[in-house]
């Protein structure tokens, strides 16, 4: 597998703009949980366009934009999208006003924007673009599921460019019920990253272009079934096979810290047994804790092969070592498992 | 009937999200939709939804609520006609 | 690229509990949209919708699981289905890595999380709930039952959700990620959805009348369907029975409008035409289109000017069965496709129900009689979904 990512285009609680300078400075959690960086949607979508749309939709509209734009392509062949919740404002909304006036006087653009293909077809509605578009809603799979529909699309040799998104949205409903069953900081049963947001897309293409910035070279998830053993050691070894690399041409591993002890430890465990000479860098104090956080993950393995460094702050590498092959790992409660792999060009 | 035009224009501009658009600056005679101000099928339903909430009239179907719903002018006397 | 097969189907809706109760209601005619007699809701004596008429308790039953928190209803339906499909398939080696399942859902846990909402928000109680909300849920409690531990996943656009996790397996087979995939998609009635069509006013008064000039919305149902995918050098390696072939697909995007389909059908003909051309197959090959036909004014008049234009004016026999399964939004794309291998194995054309009189701007009409003895080798299935994700399967017999 090696398929070209040619363009990026990011937004989340971390500074948008993807240069050089990305994650020089680090944003901290300012609120309870991460939000985006807030952008003047005016500046990117005419406002008769986007006057209806919620802040999710519309930021991704944005970040699609921003993607196309970077790798100079306007019209994508297929769009995909993964997102673990979808549209999660306009559902509360639509429900909580269902409940209170019982059932009674709804509004219409609430319903229609709480279907989760929303983010994919309002994008294709802007670009006037008829190719496949897909979307995937399986937890902390939904990304990795998005981007190896689109591997298998160039595969199928049909399609040669695709739009691939990863996002998910808080808000502060959501938050309460995650605290409420105790995922959150308040709660004394976790120390955890705190929720999350994102709106992240990624161009993958079959052919090489000025624009390229790195390649995916694998992609695998693993669930595991109530009661099996967990044999992670032998999926990431599977993948690294499949992806023919060799473990010591890893160097860098991005992993889904969330700041419990007892679900951190095995990325520890896999960098010494597995990938003794890479540098570990966690990813989810950067954007929060959400599901489909690795398509953040994934942009920051982008910028640090493409511009071959790690930003200040994020962990040390040493001088004049080129960065050839990073491999994101992230685990849910070591009940899902995903892994993908990429390198230079 | 100036007062309620002046409240439905605002209403349609905020409800509706018209950000680039004055509530003065909708004239009251013009069609709402497809020509005019342009608004589209899913604007019709919040229209009617306003209607609903604010004036109390149901409309209960589309092609009673596009009679109504043609222009400024026409809701103002709908609303009028059936308070 | 390998052929597919489908070696196993299964179904639960208004229709019946199982592929075959299904078959007879089919034969026979038999409706099940009805008055709504399980769900609560204000708008109960006002619309009519397709309901399976259990109550969870007795899909617990049918699902061979002892009743307990956390099942939602969209989940007990997927486990039926599933386990039918399976067990029609003779699945041997379901917890091989290389058997995965691609599951699909719209409404996900939401018929529970609408009984619940307040209780989350308020952090009282039903605390189980707040994890059977997404769409995964039920695809990782299928998985869980019927031991699935190889590639699992799960799709969401709307209406053609389950045509595109049927479209998505069936890619996985064919470039050899897995040998085998159980596919499908499972949606229950809900207060939510129930709502939100009624709030874009698009629900019909009576029961759906697809194609009809009088139409005037959907009859929401609720419903499963799953099938097995195997690919041909299994299917030769086992000497697996066939039902029929799974032999293309096509999927575009309208982009259009979020709610409505272009006038002129572009969506949906690049999707009928897209699922041609994968399938190696010519306009004149297909016999039967099972239609998206969901009686709305909007849906069914592009349908069939897209049909117009694929066809050359010579359209196939065609028919939509949301007359009897309702709309089962996610659902839909897996019922219809388990109701389209029906009419081939069964060489059957399923009336199009509800129709009196022929839509005024085109001319020509759907099947409105039981047509048996038929030869049917290819069979074109849509499912459109909202946003204009449209979705189209090709059937073939073997």
């Amino acid at each position: 597998m090696k398929f070209f990512i040619n363009g990026v285009g990011l937004i989340s609680p971390q500074q948008n703009t993807f240069d050089e300078t990305f994650l020089n400075n680090i944003s901290g959690i300012e609120n309870k949980y991460y939000q985006n960086k807030e952008l003047n949607y005016k500046d990117y979508l005419d406002p008769l366009v986007y006057r209806r749309l919620s802040r999710l939709i519309k930021t991704n509209l944005v970040s699609a934009k921003m993607c196309l734009k970077d790798s100079l392509i306007n019209n994508p062949d297929a769009i995909i999208v993964g997102t673990g919740l979808g549209c999660i404002e306009d559902t509360e909304n639509f429900l909580i006003g269902m409940l209170e006036n019982n059932e009674a006087l709804l509004s219409p653009t609430q319903f229609m924007q709480s279907t989760h293909n929303t983010i994919s077809s309002q994008i294709a509605i802007l670009l006037k673009c008829h190719g496949y578009n897909n979307t995937f809603t399986h937890r902390s799979f939904s990304f990795e599921h998005a981007l190896l529909d689109g591997c298998l699309l160039l595969k199928e040799n049909r399609h040669f460019n695709i739009l691939i998104g990863g996002t998910d949205e808080i808000t502060e409903k959501l938050y309460t019920i995650i605290g409420n069953i105790g995922l959150t900081k308040n709660n004394n049963r976790y120390k955890q990253i705190a929720p999350g947001e994102g709106s992240i897309f990624f161009l993958l293409s079959n052919n090489q272009s000025i624009k390229s910035n790195a390649v995916v070279r694998g992609i695998s998830t693993y669930h595991k079934l109530k009661g099996d053993n967990l044999i992670v050691e032998s999926f990431i070894l599977e993948a690294l096979e499949q992806a023919k690399i060799n473990n010591s041409e890893i160097d860098l591993m991005i992993c889904g810290n969330t700041g419990t002890p007892r679900f951190d430890k095995i990325y520890s465990s896999i960098a010494d047994k597995i990938f003794p000479g890479a540098t570990i860098i966690p990813y989810k104090y950067l954007c929060g804790d959400y599901f489909t956080a690795s398509a953040f993950a994934l942009a920051l393995a982008i910028n640090i092969i493409k511009y071959q460094r790690i930003p200040d702050g994020l962990g040390s590498f040493a001088n004049n070592k080129i960065i050839n092959n990073i491999i994101i790992y992230n685990h849910d409660k070591e009940i899902d498992s995903s892994l993908i792999i990429v390198g230079k060009c | 009937m100036e007062k309620l035009i002046e409240d439905l224009k605002k209403e349609i501009v905020n409800k509706l999200r018209l950000e680039n658009i004055q509530w003065d600056d909708i004239v009251t005679d013009d069609p709402l939709f497809v020509e005019g101000l342009g608004l589209d099928s899913i604007d019709a339903l919040e229209l009617m939804l306003i209607l609903e909430k604010k004036y109390g009239i149901k409309i209960n179907s589309i092609e009673d609520g596009k009679k109504v719903l043609y222009s400024i002018k026409t809701i103002a006397e709908f609303i009028t006609a059936n308070k | 690229m390998q052929r597919v097969f489908i070696t196993g189907v299964g179904m639960i809706s208004s229709i019946g509990r199982n592929v075959n109760e299904t078959f007879s209601s089919l034969k026979a005619l038999n409706s099940g949209i009805s008055e709504l007699t399980l769900l609560e809701t204000i708008h109960k004596n006002l619309i009519l919708a397709a309901e399976i008429k259990l109550t969870d308790e007795e899909l617990f039953q049918l699902a061979g699981i002892k009743p307990q928190k956390g099942f939602t209803r969209t989940t007990l339906l997927g486990i039926i289905a599933a386990k039918e499909a399976v067990q029609c398939s003779r699945l041997n080696d379901i917890s091989n890595r290389r058997v995965g399942l691609i599951s699909a859902t719209s409404v996900g846990g939401m018929d529970k999380t609408e009984k619940v909402y307040f209780n989350l928000l308020n952090g009282k109680s039903d605390f189980i709930y707040a994890s059977t909300h997404d769409c995964a849920d039920s695809t990782i409690k299928i998985a869980e039952v019927l031991k699935i531990r190889g590639h699992i996943s799960t799709t969401s656009t709307a209406c053609s959700a389950s045509a595109n996790s049927i479209m998505v397996g069936m890619r996985m087979v064919q470039n050899g990620l897995l040998d085998k995939v159980i596919v499908g998609g499972t949606d229950s009635l809900t207060k939510f959805t129930l709502n939100g069509f009624n709030s874009l006013m698009i629900l019909s008064k009576e029961k759906c009348k697809p194609f009809d000039d009088q139409r005037d919305g959907i009859s929401l149902g609720e419903g499963a369907g799953y099938l097995v995918l195997e690919s041909e050098e299994v299917v030769l390696k086992e000497m697996k029975n066939i039902l029929c072939e799974l032999k293309g697909y096509g999927n575009a995007c309208d982009a259009y409008h979020q709610t409505a389909t272009s006038p002129e059908g572009d969506g949906p003909y690049l999707a009928m035409n897209n699922a041609l051309l994968s399938s190696n197959l010519s306009n004149k090959d297909i016999d039967y289109i099972n239609a998206h036909g969901t009686g709305t004014t909007n849906n069914d008049l592009s349908e069939c000017k897209a049909m117009e234009r694929l066809f050359d004016c010579k359209i196939p026999p065609f028919s939509s069965t949301k007359g009897y399964t309702g709309h089962c939004l996610g659902a839909s794309g897996a019922i219809e496709a388990v109701i389209s291998s029906l009419a081939i194995t069964n060489k059957i054309i399923f009336p199009n129900l509800n129709f009196k009189h022929k839509m005024s701007e085109v001319d020509f009409s759907p099947t409105l009689e039981l047509k048996g003895n038929v030869e049917i080798k290819n069979v074109l299935s849509n499912s459109f979904g909202f946003g204009g994700n449209n979705t189209t399967l090709i059937l073939s017999r073997c």
